[in-house]
């Protein structure tokens, strides 16, 4: 078993070897690291506003105290299509030096505004989910490539912005604008979303499933609902938990195991995929750019925001990260959800504060102090899970040094 | 060491917000199972324009003869958002009256805005008080404006519970008498009536003194109100009275509109299908 077991991480390995050797892989993970700092900004940003500036803030409603409310969520909308903006951009830099071509200005300028505009034309709503990174990440790649192929139609050409590479520009803008609608349709949340109010995951394959495939999503680069990532309390089932709760706090829920209960409290920790294990690990690893990652990332991550994790290890297309997330999210769901059906601990099923970290949800939710162990439990076992990958990463990182 | 003292930091930040946020769960939950299992449907009235809270006593006094004596309860809202109670509610009323009635009690669109968010906050601390869930609404004139506005931008179906809205005399397209020339008011209303809850009921009565209005309000401008409320809510039905009291400033004392709020909220009390949640 031990064998078989150290056979699969080897091969992970030596997978992800490979995809860190890619050259393309290696544009998409450097172009990241590019956009880290905003990001940062954008995260402590929306962090600060969600635990003490927006209307149902944490901490003013915790400590019933009315707060100054600043509506500035314009502001981090923007930032959110910065991120992606800057990305763009910079992947498109990555790539084009791969390919050998140093006149990238103009395609980094036609990727960098093609991508502002592929999330805000023709939406009424600016604040919308725009994490759609495989998306954007594969749209830059196509450009970038074809602006590759066509530049070398005509090598002689000196000057940049020449009619040919303006008509190559306005081609790009062309492909953005008839792809945006799709893009912006959010069919496959809603899709989702539908899917996820059904009674079928309140049973164990169901959350099991909803364990197994979440991580996936995420690692894929996918805009989720909220669901999957934040909120569950309008699913019907954890409605109907609460409506019997409310009349009688001792009443049998006819749900006790549920997204809410279950997903939410156990396998949220962190963010999807159970990440808080991961900066936590990062802060005691030897090479210090990763426990600068980890500083950075654990107060977003202890409020359940990982995107940190994901731009900065990164999370995003990295097989080495894709294992111990789907583990760590399948053990959180299995530990929760038989701890709940042999009544070692109390389901969530109470109305908790917004932007509560998801480490108190199991026990906030239930108002059961032994949820605090169980949690506690899944925590540990998520840091023993990563533990290696994140040290086989620290070290891939040494090596490349 | 800095890694440490990061992991202490978190770790006193989930000790606070642990025992804070339990403390705000309890008290929520405590607050939500008393609206939850609250047998208090209170009848909350709107006056009009230049009107004071006072303004249904005499109707009050009547439904107090005819019917099992409810209490009355007379809440102003200020200018400032300060609430100014008089009167009082029996923990053991079902149906209490309660009136709302704004210092700024001024007519036009711009005020009724202003009054349907002080409406919203009278709501809010009336159901922190009682506990709440299941209520009916009666607006006199633009009583019945400020009702509407508030369903359509403030009601929150989640903790409230409207089950019967009573207009009297409520002139929907204002002054104008013809349901062709709709004023902003009305497109605005037209506009967000998909936010009505479905499940209300809702009667709007007019009144008649010469077949085209009661003395001020064109009846075709309280007609106008099936353009915001037919096919959005449960049920809408329009009533006209006529007689020696349906001039505008009379229908609260008209004696067909108190057996019509006898008959269609009041009687209520005997009912305990509209006490259920959505």
């Amino acid at each position: 078993m031990l064998t078989m077991i150290k056979k699969y991480f080897s091969s992970i390995v030596k997978l992800d070897n490979y995809v860190l050797k890619n050259k393309i892989f290696q544009s998409i993970f450097s172009a990241m690291q590019d956009a880290l700092p905003i990001l940062a900004i954008d995260v402590y940003l929306r962090l600060f506003s969600n635990l003490f500036l927006t209307p149902n803030a944490l901490f003013p409603v915790i400590f019933n105290v009315n707060g100054p409310i600043f509506k500035y969520q314009m502001l981090i909308a923007a930032l959110d299509i910065g991120i992606l903006m800057i990305f763009a951009a910079s992947l498109t830099k990555k790539y084009l030096k791969y390919r050998g071509i140093s006149e990238n200005t103009l395609p980094i300028l036609t990727n960098f505004l093609a991508t502002y505009f592929l999330f805000t034309i023709n939406t009424q709503s600016f604040v919308r989910n725009v994490s759609q990174y495989l998306v954007v990440t594969v749209l830059t790649i196509i450009s970038s490539e074809s602006y590759y192929q066509y530049h070398r139609l005509f090598k002689k050409n000196n000057n940049l912005f020449a009619v040919k590479f303006l008509i190559w520009s306005g081609f790009i803008f062309s492909l953005y604008f008839f792809l945006q609608p799709y893009v912006q349709e959010t069919s496959l949340q809603l899709l989702i979303s539908n899917m996820l109010s059904s009674n079928f995951f309140t049973t164990f394959l169901g959350l099991l499933i909803v364990g197994f495939f979440s991580p996936i999503l995420y690692w894929l680069g996918l805009a989720l609902p909220s669901e999957l990532s934040s909120n569950q309390t309008t699913i019907n089932a954890v409605v109907k938990n609460l409506d019997v709760i409310l009349k009688n706090f001792h009443a049998t829920l006819p749900y006790p195991e549920n997204l809410y209960s279950v997903y939410s409290s156990f396998s949220l920790l962190g963010g999807i995929g159970n990440t808080l294990a991961i900066s936590f690990l990062l802060l005691f690893m030897s090479s210090k750019q990763k426990q600068h990652l980890g500083m950075l990332s654990i107060i977003p991550s202890l409020f359940n925001n990982n995107q940190l994790l994901y731009f900065g290890l990164p999370l995003f297309l990295r097989p080495l990260m894709l294992v111990p997330m789907i583990l760590s999210s399948i053990v959180g769901i299995a530990v929760g959800y038989i701890a709940i059906a042999i009544h070692l601990i109390k389901p969530a099923a109470l109305i908790i504060p917004n932007n509560v970290p998801n480490l108190l949800a199991a026990f906030l939710g239930s108002d059961y102090f032994p949820s605090l162990i169980v949690v506690s439990v899944v925590f540990i076992l998520t840091l023993l899970i990563y533990k290696p990958f994140i040290e086989v990463d620290t070290h891939e990182v040494e090596n490349e040094k | 060491m800095r890694n440490k003292l990061i992991i202490i930091f978190s770790f006193i930040l989930l000790i606070i917000i642990g025992i804070f946020g339990q403390n705000w769960v309890t008290n929520t939950r405590t607050t939500q199972s008393k609206i939850q299992t609250s047998h208090m449907s209170p009848i909350i009235l709107i006056p009009g324009s230049s009107a004071s809270v006072n303004r249904f006593d005499n109707l009050l006094t009547k439904l107090n003869v005819h019917n099992q004596h409810h209490d009355i309860l007379k809440v102003q809202v200020k200018k400032n958002n300060q609430l100014v109670y008089s009167g009082k509610i029996r923990s053991n009323d079902d149906q209490p009256f309660i009136i709302i009635g704004f210092e700024n009690n001024a007519d036009g669109y711009n005020n009724i805005k202003k009054q349907s968010k002080w409406l919203d906050i009278a709501m809010a601390d009336l159901q922190d008080r009682y506990h709440f869930r299941n209520f009916q609404g009666i607006g006199h004139s633009n009583g019945g404006l400020i009702w509407t506005r508030y369903l359509e931008n403030y009601y929150d179906a989640d903790n409230l519970n409207m089950t019967t809205l009573m207009t009297l005399g409520t002139p929907f397209n204002f002054s104008e008498s013809s349901s062709q020339r709709r004023t902003v008011m009305l497109k605005d209303y037209i506009e967000k009536s998909s936010n009505l809850p479905s499940s209300l009921i809702m009667y709007s009565i007019a009144g008649t003194e010469d077949y085209t209005d009661d003395g001020i309000v064109p009846v075709q401008s309280v007609l106008a109100g099936k353009y915001i409320f037919q096919k959005r809510v449960k049920s809408y039905t329009q009533i006209t009275v006529s007689g020696d009291d349906a001039q505008h400033s009379s229908l609260p004392e008209n004696k067909e509109v108190m057996r019509l709020i006898q008959e269609h909220i009041l009687s209520q009390t005997d009912n305990n299908d509209f006490r259920k949640p959505k």
